[in-house]
């Protein structure tokens, strides 16, 4: 079943890997390089799945989830976070602020899709 | 006898209930004046001890009016004696202090003890010093409070030292967090072009864009080799980053040691035996439980492992796991990697742990940072163990890790 991703990220040739490896996959992919994107695309297209990397300038990963998450009409959307995982807490601190899961980077072509469809699918 | 009985007064300072004036000791008669002399010999001691002590002890009225003041006091406060006694002591009081001073002296006239109350007091030019002051009332044979006895302590040097490492402390926090915020963008940085070359060429090699020469494949594969390797040099230098700066987490929780052991074994033992090595596992029947961090002795292994594969042409690896008895340290476990492989030089082995250190780079093409070895030390260290090395050039190299049981 095809599915629609938003994909927030501000390394434009990253972003143009994951997205290239939705479409490759079947699935359609809508690229945001900010917060403030990723919101507006959000509401005026109500992705299945958003995938949003943490670190990113201006809004992080955190706050864009909070804001997806206070909104009524995009709060059922699943979000998974995308980091490096640098520092020691950080799988507690995504767990425990509200995302669906996590995919660690550098992303894992092969599996990455799968790893995207199975959160989508989840309740 | 006249000369004698000056001196004492003078001596004394005046401290409380001193001499009645005027009768000469040769005029009282003998058992009188051999109790008094007796009494003004203790007298004299006791101000001798009040004299030679290093806090200001300093005698008051109930009204707060100086009585005695030792040579403590004059250097404390800059007033001598005769400056000080029969003037208030709010003298040395600052304004902002005088609510709390007659608060306490209130205190005292009511028989109670004030013990160590640190305070501010002002000096005869006017500076402020910080003390710490006890006062309490002084009671005659019945009982009833006639005056009040105060001491105190010069603590400005306590305090400025205090307040320096309370800054020291600041200071520390703040580079830490500096450094922790530092260590994970230069994490985030160094992985981001990461993410485009292993994925990528991983897309590639799907054949995603579309079909591949024999020779696109194999070069392709060859890109992405070096890149996973690039990764975990990075991972290895952040790690040690984090372990160095004290901020690395242990996560520590009961372990099997052979499930470890059995996750590292299937991973590892396809290198050897492409090498046409043996791959053996040697485990107890029984569980090996510890409390330890689990990622830790993974990586550990995974490192030691590595290696033996590496520096082993022919022969075998093996990898053991038992408890050890030990008489110095106390019960440990030990996980051992051996190998049949060149081994390494009595001259080398004091370096085989140093940072950076590469024994023979020319033997190693395409190999480590250097950081490995140093790095799993390090971590074996943060768990409460040690690697040790065993062997000698041409013979093999074991390489064990001890933990502490429990």
């Amino acid at each position: 079943m095809s599915i629609r991703v938003l994909v927030v990220e501000d390394d434009p040739d990253s972003l143009e890997l994951m997205t290239y490896l939705f479409h490759a996959f079947g699935h359609e992919a809508i690229g945001a390089g900010s917060g403030d994107a990723a919101l507006s695309l959000a509401l005026s297209t109500r992705p299945d799945l958003i995938l949003c990397d943490l670190r990113l300038p201006g809004m992080d990963g955190f706050e864009i989830l909070s804001r997806i998450k206070s909104d009524p009409s995009l709060q059922s959307i699943p979000v998974v976070a995308v980091t490096a995982y640098a520092m020691p807490g950080d799988r507690e601190r995504v767990m425990s602020a509200g995302f669906r899961g996590y995919v660690t980077k550098p992303i894992d072509p092969q599996t990455f899709v799968r790893q995207a469809e199975e959160f989508s699918a989840r309740v | 006898m006249r000369d004698k009985t000056a001196i004492l007064r003078s001596q004394s300072r005046g401290a409380s209930a001193g001499n009645p004036p005027g009768r000469a000791l040769q005029d009282l008669n003998p058992d009188e004046a051999s109790l008094r002399a007796q009494s003004q010999e203790a007298r004299a001691r006791l101000a001798a001890i009040v004299e030679s002590s290093d806090d200001a002890i300093i005698g008051q009225t109930l009204e707060g009016v100086i009585t005695s003041w030792n040579g403590a006091a004059e250097r404390l406060y800059g007033y001598t004696a005769e400056e000080a006694i029969g003037n208030p002591i709010t003298l040395t009081v600052p304004p902002e202090r005088m609510d709390e001073f007659r608060g306490y002296l209130d205190r005292v006239r009511h028989g109670e003890r004030v013990d160590h109350l640190e305070t501010i007091r002002v000096r005869k030019d006017g500076s402020r010093l910080d003390v710490s002051i006890t006062v309490s009332p002084i009671r005659d044979e019945a009982g009833t409070i006639i005056g009040v006895s105060k001491s105190a302590r010069d603590i400005t040097e306590r305090r400025r030292f205090e307040a320096e490492l309370w800054r020291k402390n600041i200071e520390l926090e703040i580079a830490g967090h500096a450094n922790d915020a530092f260590l994970a963008s230069i994490s985030h940085e160094l992985r981001t072009p990461l993410n485009s070359i292993i994925g990528f060429t991983g897309t590639l090699l799907m054949k995603l864009p579309g079909d591949l020469t024999e020779a696109q494949d194999r070069q392709l594969q060859l890109i992405q080799v070096n890149a996973r390797h690039l990764l975990s040099l990075i991972n290895d230098l952040l790690n040690l980053a984090k372990v160095r700066s004290g901020k690395a987490e242990v996560q520590v929780e009961p372990v099997d040691l052979r499930e470890i052991v059995e996750e590292v074994a299937p991973t590892l033992r396809p290198a050897a035996e492409a090498k046409g090595l043996r791959f053996e596992v040697s485990l107890p029947p029984e569980p090996l439980q510890i409390q330890t961090d689990r990622r830790s002795v993974f990586q550990i292994l995974m490192n030691l492992t590595t290696n033996a594969i590496k520096f082993t042409a022919s022969g075998l690896i093996r990898i053991e796991a038992e408890r050890v008895e030990r008489t110095s340290r106390g019960p440990e476990v030990a996980l051992r990697v051996v190998d049949t492989g060149r081994g390494i030089a009595t001259a080398d082995q004091k370096r085989l742990f140093r940072a950076f250190e590469q024994l023979h780079p020319e033997l190693d093409p395409g190999a480590g940072s250097g950081l490995g070895l140093h790095l799993s030390q390090r971590m074996a260290g943060l768990l409460g163990g040690r690697i040790e090395f065993q062997g000698e050039l041409g013979l093999g190299s074991t390489f064990t890790l001890f933990l502490p049981e429990p």
